[in-house]
């Protein structure tokens, strides 16, 4: 196995026994980069003399014995939305196509802290919005299992950064799933954390209520060391929580005896591929051997999450996006007066899902129209968050596909905008409720992966994250394609 | 429901965005299918439902309003980022142009 194949523990571990450098690991990763990125196109940016600099810092204090923290001296890549100071942050736009990120995001901060190496910057939907990567300005990522799919979105650069061994792991967004959903349509572990777990500072925002950073790894352990680096409060997020206890990877359990799981009656519908339905049975059957319990439960409001969502976070990103102006940072597109400047900036720098986000969430917000959507989606969304409310003291986790269907191909959703949202149907209500989900490998489909996801109830990620793991060293279902 | 091409100017003009006739066209056929999607609401029961609005169940503590020093390279970065300065001025257009009314939101 090459060095860049190593998941973090492996090479954490090979850090600490002076098997290999910083150096070593950093440069297995440049080079494979050069070699397959320019058709994988998973990077938009890649800082090989920031990540060198940045690795002989680590080799010395390993030299010392003076390691940071277990994520010292290991290379990740950075979803293009979070910004590193002195490198540019796109957001996958035309807009911020020329914008240098003026200051570290938090969770790049503590990254750095922490001794790990930046190797760059990844591609994804522009501003966030997407299931596939495809609404990115500047290039189409691949899916590394199939060349001609999507690699799912909009964090899809940072998933086929890890799941080609790109890098040792990634940071990504999750506002509706853009964290999950590409990992399980590339084979990887996904996490987005519990709302108010990790600082969003510094990441662009674009549903404020719903986004999280959150870790693309290859496996659960990894995963796990990633967040432990990334939490916690932090003053310049005022939506960020104490108190919270953090789970060290050592920490994970490793048996689900007795844990429950449940099944919502109302998620194993038509309209899921079969072939997705049915690797999940078989997870189902793997947990049943394990001892764990199953549970069938109802979220009745389920039907109604993908609409609040499409609701809600519209009506946020029409604000959210208000900013970019041309005024004072990004492109702008100078016109005879200001009101001219503003509309030819964003008329010509923001991409087509953009505005039509924009546009549905200025209607939404607009007068005459406030109370029956955006008032009565808040209503809605109080109602899915009482349906699992209601279910915590019967389960320990809620499980379910990741993902309606495998990698689909270039261009087979890009036109159908309501096709391409279906693609979020499983992933929407953890952020609509703000609860931990992780997804994880179980099975593969005609040769595409296959990811399940558990919910936990909020700050339940110790829970999680145990049972991924446990699932995962039972099964050996993790991206294994060299 | 219909949106008419009136209705998507409107909103392009809410949202500052300049639309070719092709996107106004487009936008005319796809913004009133997804209001229609999300329209399925309407049928939810939420006669007895507050709406929800913090998710974290924190209550936001803001620090004290005092102004805090952001540093040289701070303002070096930010003035960097500039589209268009006069030294280390923003530059833009004129806020107050004329009267008259193109300045009407």
């Amino acid at each position: 196995m090459k060095l860049n194949e190593w998941t973090i523990k492996q090479a954490a571990i090979a850090l600490k026994s002076r098997e290999v450098s910083s150096v070593d690991l950093t440069k297995a990763c440049l080079e494979e980069i050069e070699r397959v990125d320019p058709n994988l196109n998973a990077y938009l940016l890649v800082d090989a003399d920031g990540a060198l600099k940045a690795a002989r810092e680590a080799d010395k204090r390993l030299q010392r014995d003076e390691q940071q923290s277990r994520l010292d001296g290991i290379p990740l890549a950075i979803k293009d939305n979070i910004l590193v100071a002195g490198l540019k942050a796109t957001a996958g736009s035309k807009m911020l196509k020329n914008y240098t990120a003026s200051y570290d995001a938090t969770v790049v901060t503590r990254l750095k802290a922490s001794g790990a190496v930046i190797l760059g910057k990844t591609n994804m939907d522009e501003f966030a919005m997407g299931s596939s990567t495809e609404n990115s300005a500047f290039q189409t990522t691949k899916n590394p299992f199939d060349y001609s799919r999507v690699p799912g979105g909009s964090s899809g650069g940072s998933a086929a950064a890890v799941s080609s061994h790109l890098a040792q792991g990634a940071l990504g967004t999750d506002t509706g799933g853009s964290i999950r959903q590409p990992a399980a349509l590339c084979g990887i572990v996904g996490l987005k954390p519990t709302y108010g777990r990790v600082s969003r500072y510094g990441a662009i925002a674009m549903a404020s209520s719903l986004d999280q950073i959150g870790p693309l790894s290859k496996c659960v352990w990894d995963a796990a060391a990633i967040l432990e680096a990334i939490e916690g409060a932090d003053p310049n997020d005022a939506t960020s929580a104490k108190g919270f206890e953090t789970v060290p990877p050592e920490l994970l359990l490793s048996d689900v005896k007795g844990k429950r799981l449940g099944l919502p009656k109302e998620y194993f519908i038509d309209g899921v591929d079969p072939a997705v339905q049915k690797a999940v049975e078989q997870a189902v059957t793997v947990f049943k051997e394990m001892g764990a319990e199953i549970v069938e439960i109802s979220l009745p409001h389920a039907s109604s999450a993908l609409e609040v969502y499409y609701i809600l976070m519209p009506a946020e990103v029409s604000s959210n996006l208000a900013r970019f102006d041309g005024i004072r940072y990004g492109t702008r597109i100078s016109a005879n007066t200001l009101r001219e400047t503003y509309r030819q900036t964003r008329g010509q720098l923001l991409g087509q899902e953009v505005k039509r986000r924009v546009m549905i969430g200025t209607y939404v917000l607009s007068s005459g129209y406030y109370d029956a959507y955006y008032e009565k989606a808040q209503k809605v969304r109080a109602l899915i968050k009482q349906d699992f409310d209601d279910i915590w003291g019967r389960v320990d986790a809620v499980l379910s596909p990741t993902a309606p269907s495998t990698a689909f191909k270039f261009g087979e959703k890009i036109n159908d905008p309501i096709a391409m949202y279906l693609s979020d149907i499983y992933t929407v209500s953890a952020n609509l409720a703000g609860l931990p989900a992780i997804s994880v490998p179980c099975g593969l489909a005609n040769g595409l992966p296959v990811g399940m996801q558990l919910m936990g109830k909020p700050w339940s990620e110790a829970t999680i994250l145990s049972i991924a793991h446990v699932f995962e060293s039972q099964t050996d279902w993790r991206a294994h394609r060299f | 429901m219909a949106i008419d091409n009136k209705e998507v100017l409107h909103l392009a003009e809410l949202s500052r965005l300049d639309l070719s006739p092709d996107e106004v066209h487009q936008f005319g056929q796809e913004i009133p299918e997804i209001l229609s999607y999300v329209g399925k609401l309407q049928s939810v029961d939420t006669k007895e439902t507050a709406p929800l609005t913090n998710i974290s169940g924190q209550n936001a503590t803001l620090r004290e309003d005092v102004a805090l020093p952001a540093g040289e390279a701070v303002k070096t970065a930010l003035v960097d980022a500039f589209p268009e300065k006069i030294g280390p001025l923003l530059r833009v257009k004129s806020v107050f142009a004329d009267r008259g009314s193109e300045n009407k939101i």
